[in-house]
């Protein structure tokens, strides 16, 4: 699950959503990232990487990051996935 | 047009001495903060009108969420305006505004009634927003809701400011970005259509910088020639935004597109401006930054003055002139109701706004921007083009990878312009 914020409020409300995320028995194993501008200071926004990490994000991205620190995690992601689907078939 | 409107007086009388005048867009969540960006942009050597952004939570009218937010001392991203009493604004406000300092309250509600309330409280009488373009950008409150919303906020904001009360249509800004000029003209016409219909009689029209300066030039003009047309004896005025997409990361780069944005905008003829700053693509701008990009836009209007002025591509006008009327009148034809009229051409695809996920937006169309830097359609999906109008087809898919390259296009343009 991708949660792309804008506003400056993502470090608070994306927090709020990663708990009601987790309580959602169908959802609860799901693999979230978050990107965008997570606060209203800038490059100091990095501070509240750690918050988002423990509030169930596996990956937290920038704004100002390369898109291909995003595709690069997706392939990562489709990997595992294929090796997982291998281990199953 | 006389009007009793003390923001559309101001803007009236900077027009008769041909200056461009210029506003920030500026909230923040404490009062002292609030008064002091303010006061800071009264006392800008330029003429100036004053802006009060409202966060975030007001927008989605979560008033309990501002609140706590205040009380946790957590930064607001604007003016929670409906959680502070009317005396702490007033108190906030005291002084501040006047008729050589009106001020204009913007936010983004689909459902904006308590602000409403809020703003007509404290006495200010200008505001931003419409049905569709407060609505679709910003979440998935249903059009229908919205539309009825804003009818009854217009009249009771008319009721409250006696018939003088002026609202600006979003509706030039569509999304930002990718969403061609003669769809965000049309909407433009049909949101200040819907203003005077529902008692708000002073207006203005926004249109937002694109990718390239001479379609934008033309852009504006068939705004301002079809507001003669379709909204003849009101007092309007067209307002510029400076680019509201992906803006560009260096200092060079932001400072050269809002140069850009005010040589159009004065060329234009344009009567006011929305300013963006070189903070925008890392934080929200401060006091100062605002006051920066407030004083280098004023000099760079003045300074087009004296350049030549642009000229008026001819073939450009014709073909944003067309698909703009084409669009009113088919909207306007769908209903005697113009209520009506605007939700049934949503979901018949009349209006098709590209790239829009809104849930009552057919999103079939589709933008791109060509070769030569001009944004172009793509596909139009159901909306009223004929044969005889001019709109390319791409005829190829706008696939992910290239819709993030042309939301990219003009950071990549002015930071590169600027290196070189």
């Amino acid at each position: 699950m991708v949660i792309s914020t804008i506003n400056g409020h993502g470090h608070i409300e994306a927090v709020e959503a990663a708990r009601a995320i987790k309580k959602t028995p169908h959802l609860s194993s799901t693999r979230m990232v978050i990107g965008g501008k997570l606060g209203t200071r800038g490059e100091d926004n990095k501070r509240y990487s750690q918050k988002l990490i423990e509030a169930g994000f596996e990956a937290v991205f920038m704004d100002d990051q390369p898109i291909g620190d995003f595709t690069k995690y997706l392939e990562n992601l489709s990997k595992d996935f294929s090796l997982l689907w291998n281990r199953m078939a | 047009m006389n009007s009793r409107n003390r923001f559309s007086q101001f803007i009236q009388a900077a027009k008769q001495t041909n200056i461009l005048v210029l506003q920030p867009r500026m909230g923040f969540g404490t009062r002292n903060a609030m008064r002091a960006g303010l006061l800071s942009v009264r006392d800008v050597s330029a003429k100036v009108v004053g802006t009060i952004t409202l966060d975030s939570y007001t927008r989605i009218n979560d008033y309990e969420a501002a609140r706590k937010a205040l009380i946790e001392g957590h930064a607001l991203n604007g003016y929670p305006i409906v959680t502070y009493t009317k005396e702490e604004t007033m108190n906030m406000l005291e002084g501040v505004m006047s008729h050589h300092f009106p001020i204009q309250v913007r936010h983004g509600t689909p459902l904006p009634k308590t602000i409403f309330e809020a703003i007509s409280a404290v006495g200010i009488d200008a505001t931003e927003g419409g049905p569709v373009s407060y609505c679709l950008p910003y979440g998935r409150v249903p059009l229908q809701q919205s539309i009825r919303e804003w009818a009854e906020c217009c009249e009771y904001f008319s009721k409250k400011t006696n018939g003088s009360g002026h609202i600006e249509s979003f509706a030039g800004c569509m999304l930002g970005q990718l969403c061609p000029s003669s769809l965000l003209i049309a909407l433009s016409i049909l949101e200040g259509l819907f203003f005077l219909k529902h008692g708000v009689k002073s207006i203005s029209l926004s249109f937002v910088q694109g990718t390239h300066s001479q379609q934008d030039l033309a852009g504006l003009h068939v705004l301002d020639r079809l507001i003669q047309a379709y909204l003849p004896q009101f007092d309007v005025h067209i307002v510029m935004y400076t680019y509201m997409g992906i803006y560009p990361q260096t200092l060079a780069g932001a400072n050269r597109i809002l140069e850009e944005s005010a040589k159009v905008a004065q060329l234009g003829g344009a009567q006011r401006l929305i300013v963006k700053t070189a903070a925008e693509a890392h934080h929200l701008p401060t006091i100062e930054v605002n006051i920066e990009a407030l004083q280098f836009a004023h000099a760079a209007a003045e300074a087009a003055k004296m350049t030549e002025k642009m000229m008026l591509d001819d073939e450009m006008v014709d073909s944003i002139d067309k698909e703009a009327r084409l669009l009113i009148d088919a909207v306007l034809d769908l209903s005697s109701d113009l209520d009506q009229a605007l939700f049934l051409a949503f979901s018949k695809g009349y209006l098709d706004l590209p790239y829009c996920l809104h849930p009552d937006n057919k999103n079939q169309s589709r933008s791109y921007i060509d070769q030569n830097g001009r944004l172009q359609w793509a596909s139009t999906g159901k909306m009223p083009f004929r044969k005889n109008t001019r709109v390319l087809e791409a005829g190829c898919s706008v696939t992910a990878d290239k819709l993030l390259e042309m939301l990219h296009y003009n950071r990549n343009k002015y930071d590169h312009w600027s290196v070189n």
